[in-house]
C-alpha cells in the first residue's frame, strides 16, 4: 500500500527534464547576443516573450500593466546582457528580471494608481470573445465552465500574498525547479519550499472561500425565485 | 502515531502537511516520502487534503497561456531592433577609435612623449631660477610702490590749528614744489601764515617714494595740526 501511495500525485509532478544541450543553446545565444547578432534578438524574443508575459501577467495586481512591464523586462535584458556572467541559466536570469520588474510595477501601482479609474471595459491582453469560442470541437458548456474555473483560479492567485503567488506561479505554471525558483527569487531553498507550501494552502483557502460564497449566493437566488 | 488505536496524531498530520509540497514535487528525501506515504495510508483527512492540493495544482497548471498582445510583440521587436542598431553604432565607433589609435596616435606617440619628458626636465631645472629671491631683513620690501614718508619735522612751530598741503618731492626726498588745496581758504589769503609754513617746509626731511626698491619722485599730502602732522602719500 505504502509504495502505491508514494506515487500519490507523482504522475503530474514529473517535470520535463531539462535537456543537456539546452545549456549549450543558452551559452550560444548569450554569446551571439554579446556579439550583437541580429538573429539572436529574434531567438531571445521567440523563446522568452511568451513565458515572461505569462509570468508578469500573473504577478501584477493589474494585468493591464503587463505589456509595459514586459517591455521594461526586455529592455533590461538587452541592456544588461553584456554584464551577464552566466552564473545562472539564461532562463532564471530573465525570470529574475521579470520578477523584479513585476515587484517594481506593483509598488508603483500601490503608490500612484490606486485612485485611478480606467475607461476601458476590457483589460488589455485579456482573451476576446472570438478567442473564447474559437474551439469548435469543445462543448460550449464545458468551455464556459473551464473559463469560469480559470477565472476563479486567476482571481484566487491575485488574492494571495505576492511572494507566495510568485513561488506558486513559478513552480506550477512555469515548471521551474525549486533550485531555479530560489535563484529567481534570490532566497534560500527552504524559503522556496515554505512559500510554495503556504502559497498553495492560501490559494486553496481563497478558492474554498469563493466556493462557499458562490454556493450561498446560489441558495439565496434559489430562495428568492421560490418566494416569487 | 498513537499506538493504542493506530490513529494518527495531530502532530503527525501537521508534519505530513508541512512536507506535502515537497512530497508532491518529488523534492523531499526518500525517508520523508515513505513517512508521509505511511501517514497517508492511515489518515483520510490528510489524504483528502493532499488530493485537493493535487487537484488544485493540476488546475493551476492547466491555466491557459495568455497570448502576447500584438502591440507588445511589435514593440518588443522594435525595441530589439533599436538596441541592435545602437550597439552596432557603438561597435563601429570602437572600430573608428581603434583605427584612429593605430593610424594617428601611434606615429606621434613617441615624439610626443619625448617632448613632454624634455619639457618636464627643463621645467624642473629652470624652476629654481624662477623662484622669487629671499630678502634679508634690511632689504627694502619687494612691493610695487612705496609712498614717500616724513622723516623729520622742521624746527619751527606752525601758527595755525589745521592746514593741508600737497607736496611734490624729488627722488632725494627734497620738496620741489607745493600747492594749496582750494579748501584751505585761510592759507590762500594769509601771506604771513604761508611764509611760516614755507619756512617749516624748507627744514622738513622726507624719505623719497620707492618703485621696486629704487627711489623716485612722488606726491605727498600732509596735514599739519598744532599737535601733530598727518602724512598721506
Amino acid at each position: 500500500m505504502a509504495d502505491s501511495i508514494i506515487g500519490f500525485g507523482y504522475e503530474d509532478a514529473a517535470l520535463p527534464a531539462r535537456p543537456a544541450d539546452c545549456y549549450e543553446e543558452d551559452s550560444r545565444l548569450i554569446a551571439e547576443l554579446k556579439a550583437n547578432q541580429e538573429s539572436a534578438y529574434e531567438v531571445l524574443l521567440a523563446r522568452f516573450q511568451q513565458p515572461v508575459y505569462n509570468l508578469v501577467y500573473r504577478l501584477l495586481a493589474d494585468p493591464a500593466d503587463a505589456s509595459d512591464a514586459v517591455q521594461e523586462v526586455f529592455l533590461k535584458v538587452f541592456r544588461n546582457i553584456e554584464s551577464f556572467r552566466g552564473q545562472s541559466s539564461l532562463k532564471t536570469w530573465v525570470y529574475r528580471i521579470a520578477l523584479n520588474e513585476a515587484y517594481n510595477h506593483r509598488r508603483w501601482f500601490s503608490r500612484h494608481r490606486k485612485q485611478e479609474v480606467g475607461l476601458e471595459t476590457e483589460e488589455e491582453g485579456c482573451r476576446s470573445w472570438i478567442e473564447s469560442i474559437s474551439d469548435p470541437a469543445r462543448d460550449p458548456y464545458e468551455l464556459a465552465l473551464n473559463e469560469e474555473r480559470h477565472q476563479l483560479i486567476e482571481d484566487g492567485l491575485r488574492n494571495i500574498n505576492p511572494d507566495f503567488r510568485a513561488a506558486v506561479v513559478l513552480r506550477d505554471l512555469e515548471e521551474l525547479s525549486y533550485e531555479e525558483i530560489a535563484e529567481v527569487m534570490q532566497v534560500s531553498l527552504g524559503t522556496v519550499k515554505s512559500r510554495i507550501l503556504r502559497g498553495r494552502e492560501a490559494l486553496r483557502r481563497v478558492l474554498l472561500g469563493q466556493a462557499e460564497q458562490r454556493s450561498t449566493q446560489t441558495i439565496l437566488g434559489w430562495m428568492q425565485e421560490t418566494v416569487k | 502515531m498513537n499506538s493504542n488505536d493506530n490513529r494518527p496524531t495531530r502532530t503527525e498530520c501537521m508534519a505530513a502537511r508541512s512536507h506535502s509540497a515537497e512530497y508532491l514535487d518529488r523534492t523531499c528525501t526518500e525517508a520523508n516520502a515513505r513517512e508521509i506515504a505511511r501517514h497517508l495510508s492511515t489518515c483520510p483527512d490528510c489524504t483528502a487534503h493532499l488530493g485537493e492540493t493535487v487537484h488544485l495544482r493540476r488546475t493551476v497548471h492547466a491555466l491557459p497561456q495568455r497570448a502576447v498582445p500584438v502591440n507588445l510583440a511589435v514593440s518588443l521587436r522594435v525595441a530589439a531592433s533599436k538596441h541592435y542598431a545602437n550597439r552596432a553604432a557603438q561597435l563601429r565607433w570602437r572600430d573608428r577609435l581603434y583605427l584612429w589609435n593605430t593610424n594617428i596616435w601611434r606615429p606621434i606617440a613617441l615624439p610626443m612623449c619625448g617632448g613632454l619628458a624634455t619639457a618636464f626636465v627643463l621645467f624642473a631645472v629652470l624652476l629654481p631660477t624662477l623662484a622669487p629671491p629671499v630678502l634679508a631683513n634690511d632689504d627694502p620690501p619687494p612691493s610695487w610702490y612705496q609712498s614717500a614718508e616724513l622723516s623729520d619735522l622742521g624746527p619751527f612751530g606752525v601758527r595755525t590749528d589745521h592746514v593741508t598741503l600737497d607736496l611734490i618731492l624729488d627722488d632725494q626726498g627734497r620738496m620741489v614744489d607745493y600747492s594749496i588745496p582750494a579748501s584751505e581758504t585761510a592759507l590762500l589769503h594769509d601771506l604771513k601764515l604761508r611764509r611760516n609754513i614755507e619756512h617749516n617746509l624748507l627744514f622738513m626731511r622726507f624719505k623719497p617714494a620707492e618703485f621696486f626698491g629704487q627711489p623716485t619722485s612722488g606726491k605727498l599730502r600732509i596735514t599739519i595740526r598744532r599737535s601733530q602732522v598727518e602724512v598721506k602719500g
